[in-house]
C-alpha cells in the first residue's frame, strides 16, 4: 500500500457528505479505490486488536473507520487526537461510516 | 391554538428523545467465520460490524459490508467475494431479530436471539444462544452459531468441494456505546 498512487486525494468530511446523500452513486465513484484521505483524528481505539483511527466526518453520526495495515508503533503513538493526517487506504464502502481498510500513513 | 402546536412538538421532541437515547451501538463489531476441512482451513475476519440494539424493543440489527472480510491469503478474499458471495451484487449481509427475555438491568445474562439473516439476498430464520454483558452500562453480546453453504445457494465448483466445509461456524462480538442522534 505505501508504494501505491492514490485513484483519488478526497477529504474525510467530503467522502463521508456523498456517502450521506446518495451510497449507490458513491459506492460506484469510491468503493474497491486506494483513496487518500485528508482528516481531523476524532478517536483512536484499538478494538478485535486493531489499530483504528476514526475520522472526523461531515456531522458527528457519521464519521470514516480506518484500519491501519502494519503498524509501524512510533509512528502510531505520536498520533493525537485532533491532528490533522493523510492516510492511503482502500474504501470498502458505507453502514453507518464510510470504512477504509488497509491503511497506511502518509508522510506530508 | 399556537400553544398546542408547541406543546405537540415538544412531545415529539420528548418521544424521539427518549427511543434515541433507549439504543445503543457497535461501529466495530468483529464477526469471523471458519471453514474446517482435512484439505485445508479457512478464516475469516470482519472488524467493522455495525450493530444497533433497542434496549427498551429488544430488538437487535446488524449489518456487516461482505468484502470487509480479511482472510489469511488473498486468493481466499478473491474467491469468496467473486465466485461465492458475489459481493458486488450482494455487498452486505444482514441480521434482524429479537433478544428474548432480554432483561437490560443484568449484569450477565444468555439469551436466545432469534431473527432473519440475509445473505446474498437469501433469509434464513436463524436462533442463536448469546452471552449478554453489562458492565456499567456498557454492553456487550458474543456467541456462536453455525450456516449451511447450501442454505444460502453458493455455488462451489466440484474441484473445490472438499477444500469448504458444509456447515461455516461464525462466531462474534460486539461492544455498544450509547447511540446518540
Amino acid at each position: 500500500m505505501k508504494e501505491v498512487s492514490p485513484v483519488l486525494k478526497i477529504s474525510a468530511a467530503e467522502i463521508s457528505e456523498h456517502y450521506l446523500e446518495d451510497e449507490k452513486k458513491s459506492d460506484s465513484m469510491y468503493k474497491g479505490k486506494v483513496l487518500e484521505i485528508k482528516g481531523i483524528i476524532k478517536k483512536i481505539n484499538f478494538l478485535n486488536n486493531r489499530n483504528t483511527l476514526i475520522l472526523q466526518g461531515y456531522n458527528t453520526y457519521s464519521n470514516i473507520i480506518c484500519d491501519i495495515q502494519n503498524v509501524n508503533k512510533k509512528e502510531f503513538d505520536k498520533l493525537e487526537l485532533g491532528d490533522k493526517i493523510n492516510l492511503k487506504g482502500i474504501c470498502k464502502g458505507f453502514l453507518k461510516d464510510v470504512i477504509i481498510l488497509n491503511c497506511v500513513l502518509v508522510n506530508k | 391554538m399556537n400553544k398546542i402546536i408547541i406543546l405537540l412538538l415538544l412531545f415529539n421532541k420528548l418521544i424521539s428523545f427518549n427511543e434515541a437515547s433507549n439504543q445503543i451501538i457497535a461501529r466495530q463489531g468483529q464477526v469471523s467465520f471458519f471453514s474446517y476441512t482435512s484439505v485445508e482451513n479457512i478464516e475469516a475476519k470482519n472488524n467493522q460490524v455495525l450493530s444497533i440494539i433497542d434496549l427498551s424493543k429488544k430488538e437487535i440489527a446488524i449489518s456487516m459490508l461482505m468484502n470487509a472480510f480479511e482472510f489469511k491469503k488473498s486468493l481466499m478474499h478473491e474467491h469468496f467475494n467473486e465466485s461465492y458471495i458475489e459481493s458486488d451484487l450482494h455487498p452486505k449481509a444482514t441480521f434482524k431479530g429479537h433478544i428474548i427475555d432480554f432483561d437490560p438491568s443484568l449484569k450477565v445474562q444468555t439469551r436466545i436471539v432469534k431473527g432473519i439473516v440475509v445473505i446474498r439476498n437469501i433469509s434464513k430464520e436463524i436462533e442463536v444462544k448469546t452471552e449478554i454483558q453489562n458492565i456499567n452500562g456498557k454492553y456487550s453480546i458474543a456467541g456462536n452459531f453455525d450456516l449451511s453453504v447450501k442454505d444460502f445457494e453458493i455455488k462451489i465448483p466440484p474441484l473445490l468441494a472438499p477444500n469448504i466445509a458444509k456447515m461455516i461456524a461464525v462466531k462474534f462480538r460486539f461492544e455498544y456505546e450509547p447511540y446518540e442522534k
